[in-house]
């Protein structure tokens, strides 16, 4: 086991360092001279000159890589463009309110999701079938962004039960997690609709049931677990595509997470900062998937006994 | 099985309530919470501020960083400069400097007093800074005469010097300041509120400073909270989570005016949205000619706008160059069939499409623009890029149409028309082709110290400008700000330059 996840975290390396490399590539090679914008367009041509002479930029597209992966390694990950000041120290302490997000937000999927598909599921062919399909076609149809709006619109506006934008209390993050989780819980109901049946049709639940088990412990025990295998994936993924939405639920809400301070930076084209917002957001993700990865393992005794080999 | 399943879930839980326990828990108001007239105010700014010294970055909001600290003028409702740490000032005879004398009862809120060395060191500070280099093209010198005078340079005669004072130089102690980390945590200054603290959500808080030099302002508390989307701001203004937000969008406008807890105040002047002929378009004179008289400037503000605003015929905005409304005038400009007639003349070969690279805040102009030429028989190929795209597209000479916003505050009437000569635009941005004559006249106005002489030259050099065609006046959009009811719109100063200042807002009486 300590193998396989040694194994798996110097797979991180070549994945950081293409993550590295693409953005690297696509922010070196988009207009844009970092002096003229940490400067701004009246500063005088030398003052511009200097500055970028200070930060590299004039250097061939390789050295600059090279140098700043090797900087990276070291921990240092330059200084933002717009405030002067080291990108981590800035990008940290914004972290708690993006991973709270997410965290809440693979929560409201999870719990949202699963029982509903497995209700479809179970209820096939049944109104209730019909309405959690409907209700997961619908959700996954709506945009997020709108969606927003429209539950700002509802709980803050009409009924004033939750703030609008901030994030000074929990409450503030109800409205930013249910705009990200209930369309996001769409995938997860269908997938767990779809791979429950596939699993209440195998001979092992046939032979349970015909062994007098209790149907909710079919349903539970000897279905349910190896349905949830693709779920446990899904979910993985979706906890990489929320930290994707942050960037723009956090812009509507008013949040001060990475989701914010990302696109200030890409708009302010502050190449240290989404360079940090990037790597920083790329290690998260594969560590979480790498977590996915070990959870089928309590999961299923299969993959289990492969690691145990 | 199991247990490893809790145990991995109490992980996860415990693993995101350390990080969330990390931030601090902030305690904002509730929506359609206490009712009590009172005399806090919470306001949006309009730049995230990460750093509260103002003498580190020029990213420091002037919501905040107006309310903790002081400059030495400030501006009237009626935008005139009037006092503030400086109770007077003296020009130089050369006009080249300003001596000014500090407050005598001006104290920082540690009690200790405000001095020119305070000044010149705050100043000085703030041009060592990569965002505050810029801020030299204005200020050549800053020197402390005696504790109570500072002596400024102006890099030239026609320097806004007193508009730069009032919109960007916060003086800060030179005791305090000068250990950055330590200040940046409790930052002090000399302004009419005090710090308290900065929440987990960028909020910062402050309280009245109540020995106020200039008297104790009426607002007691003050939170300024972190940028937000102009849509959740009129939901959050509607549910007095926020009592101040500057620049909703004019869609939003009815639905703000039929709110009584709300106040709508526009204000225009300072900027104004033009057309900038170069290149290509420019060099061919009939075409210039034909493209000067076919943009509908009246258009341009419906479409663009929604009429909030209005259309100009200066080339220029009045208040930046208030000496010269006359001579920067347009008469008679619009007449597309004698822009169709010249386009004929021109020989242009009107298939070839006319590039128009804008950002998005230029969107609508430019469809109204390509609406206008295409009613003549020209058709505009427009380009929406990013803005660091059409910097270098500006710099690589693609933009033969620019549309662009000018003006402000800062902006003097030789900066003004310099922009168009050959020394004024290393870049060659609009100076590519050259107006006749204009090179030659701001090089003597340059030179010139007689004021006298030097005001007929730019005169003179504002008519060459004009006559050239070079630019097409559009409109003047309005700057807004939403306000509760709670406090006297009237007394809300600054919207035009998003720079509120707090302390001189009053409650409703």
């Amino acid at each position: 086991m300590y193998k396989y996840i040694s194994k798996r975290l110097l797979m991180l390396i070549p994945i950081l360092l293409g993550v590295v490399f693409i953005v690297f590539f696509i922010m070196s090679f988009t207009p844009g001279n970092p002096g003229r914008i940490a400067l701004g367009m009246n500063a005088p041509q030398e003052a511009v000159d200097k500055y970028n002479q200070e930060v590299g930029y004039d250097r061939p597209f390789l050295v600059k890589y090279a140098d700043y992966v090797i900087h990276a390694v070291t921990g240092d990950f330059g200084k933002s463009y717009r405030s002067n000041k080291p990108v981590f120290s800035e990008l940290l302490p914004r972290f708690p309110k993006t991973l709270l997000i997410v965290t809440l937000t693979i929560c409201v999927i999870g719990l949202v999701g699963i029982p509903l598909g497995i209700l479809s599921a179970i209820k096939q062919y049944s109104v209730a079938d019909v309405s959690v399909t409907v209700f997961a076609m619908v959700l996954a149809a709506i945009p997020q962004f709108w969606f927003a709006l429209l539950l700002i619109l509802a709980f803050s506006l009409r009924l004033g039960l939750l703030p609008s934008f901030g994030s000074g209390s929990l409450a503030h993050y109800i409205l930013p997690v249910l705009a990200m989780g209930l369309p996001g819980s769409a995938g997860v109901m269908r997938m767990t609709r779809s791979t429950m049946l596939e699993s209440i049709r195998e001979d092992y639940v046939r032979t349970a049931r015909a062994k007098g088990v209790p149907e909710n412990v079919v349903i539970w025990k000897h279905a349910l677990k190896n349905a949830l295998l693709p779920v446990i994936t899904m979910m993985g993924m979706s906890f990489g595509l929320s930290l994707g939405g942050t960037v723009m639920i956090e812009q509507i809400f008013g949040i001060q997470g990475i989701g914010k301070l990302m696109i200030l930076s890409i708009v302010a084209k502050d190449q240290p900062m989404v360079m940090a917002c990037t790597v920083f957001l790329a290690t998260l993700f594969c560590l979480i998937m790498l977590i996915v990865d070990l959870l089928y393992a309590f999961i299923d005794p299969r993959v289990k006994a492969q690691f145990v080999k | 099985m199991k247990k490893s399943l809790v145990l991995l879930a109490v992980l996860l839980f415990a693993f995101t309530t350390i990080f969330v326990g990390c931030a601090k828990n902030e305690g904002t108001s509730d929506p359609g919470g206490s009712d009590e007239v009172n005399a806090s105010l919470t306001a949006v700014a309009a730049l995230d501020t990460t750093v509260l010294d103002p003498t580190l970055a020029t990213m420091c909001d002037p919501l905040i960083a107006g309310s903790l600290y002081d400059t030495l003028v400030k501006f009237d409702k009626d935008y005139n400069i009037v006092p503030r740490l400086a109770d007077s000032w003296v020009e130089a005879e050369d006009h080249l400097s300003v001596t000014f004398h500090i407050n005598d009862e001006a104290t920082f809120h540690d009690g200790s007093k405000v001095t020119a060395q305070d000044v010149a060191y705050s100043i000085n500070k703030l041009f060592a800074t990569p965002s505050g280099a810029s801020l030299m093209l204005f200020i050549a010198k800053v020197e402390a005469v005696d504790d109570s005078h500072v002596r400024i340079d102006k890099t030239n005669i026609d320097t806004q010097l007193l508009n730069v004072l009032a919109s960007y130089m916060y003086v800060v102690p030179e005791s305090l300041a000068s250990d950055e980390a330590a200040f940046s945590k409790s930052p002090i200054g000399s302004g009419p509120y005090k710090f308290v603290e900065t929440e987990s959500d960028n909020t910062v808080k402050m309280v009245v400073n109540e020995s106020y030099y200039l008297g104790a302002p009426e607002i007691r508390e003050l939170s300024v909270k972190a940028p937000i989307d102009p849509s959740t701001a009129v939901i959050a203004l509607q549910t007095e989570e926020i009592d101040l937000y500057q620049g909703i969008l004019s869609s939003n406008y009815a639905e703000i005016s039929g709110i009584d807890t709300l106040v709508l105040k526009k204000e225009g002047g300072f900027f104004g949205r033009a057309v900038v002929l170069t290149g290509e378009v420019f060099a061919n004179e009939k075409l210039r000619e034909a493209v000067y008289r076919a943009i509908n400037a009246e258009n341009a503000l419906a479409v663009a706008a929604e009429n909030d605003g209005e259309v100009t015929d200066t080339i220029f905005p009045a208040m930046t160059v208030p000496d010269y409304t006359k001579e920067i005038k347009v008469n008679d400009r619009y007449n597309p069939e004698l822009a169709a007639q010249l386009l004929k003349e021109s020989g242009y070969d009107a298939t070839v499409p006319i590039n128009l690279p804008i950002t998005a805040q230029y969107a609508l102009d430019a469809q109204s623009i390509q609406a206008d030429l295409l009613s003549i028989g020209l058709t505009l190929n427009i380009e929406q890029v990013d803005i660091n795209t059409w910097n270098a597209k500006m710099l690589g000479g693609e933009c033969p149409i620019v549309l662009t916003d000018w003006g402000g505050q800062t902006a003097s009437a030789y900066d003004m028309v310099n922009l168009f000569t050959t020394q004024g635009d290393p870049y060659q941005l609009y100076s590519k082709t050259k107006i006749p004559g204009l090179d030659d006249l701001m090089l003597k106005v340059s030179q010139e110290t007689d004021p006298a002489v030097r005001k007929q030259d730019l005169a003179s050099a504002f008519t060459l400008l004009v006559d050239s065609h070079k630019i097409v006046p559009l409109y003047q959009k309005n700057s807004n700000a939403v306000i509760s009811s709670r406090f006297d719109p009237d007394s809300v100063i600054g919207i035009v330059l998003m720079q509120i200042n707090i302390g001189d807002m009053k409650l409703q009486k």
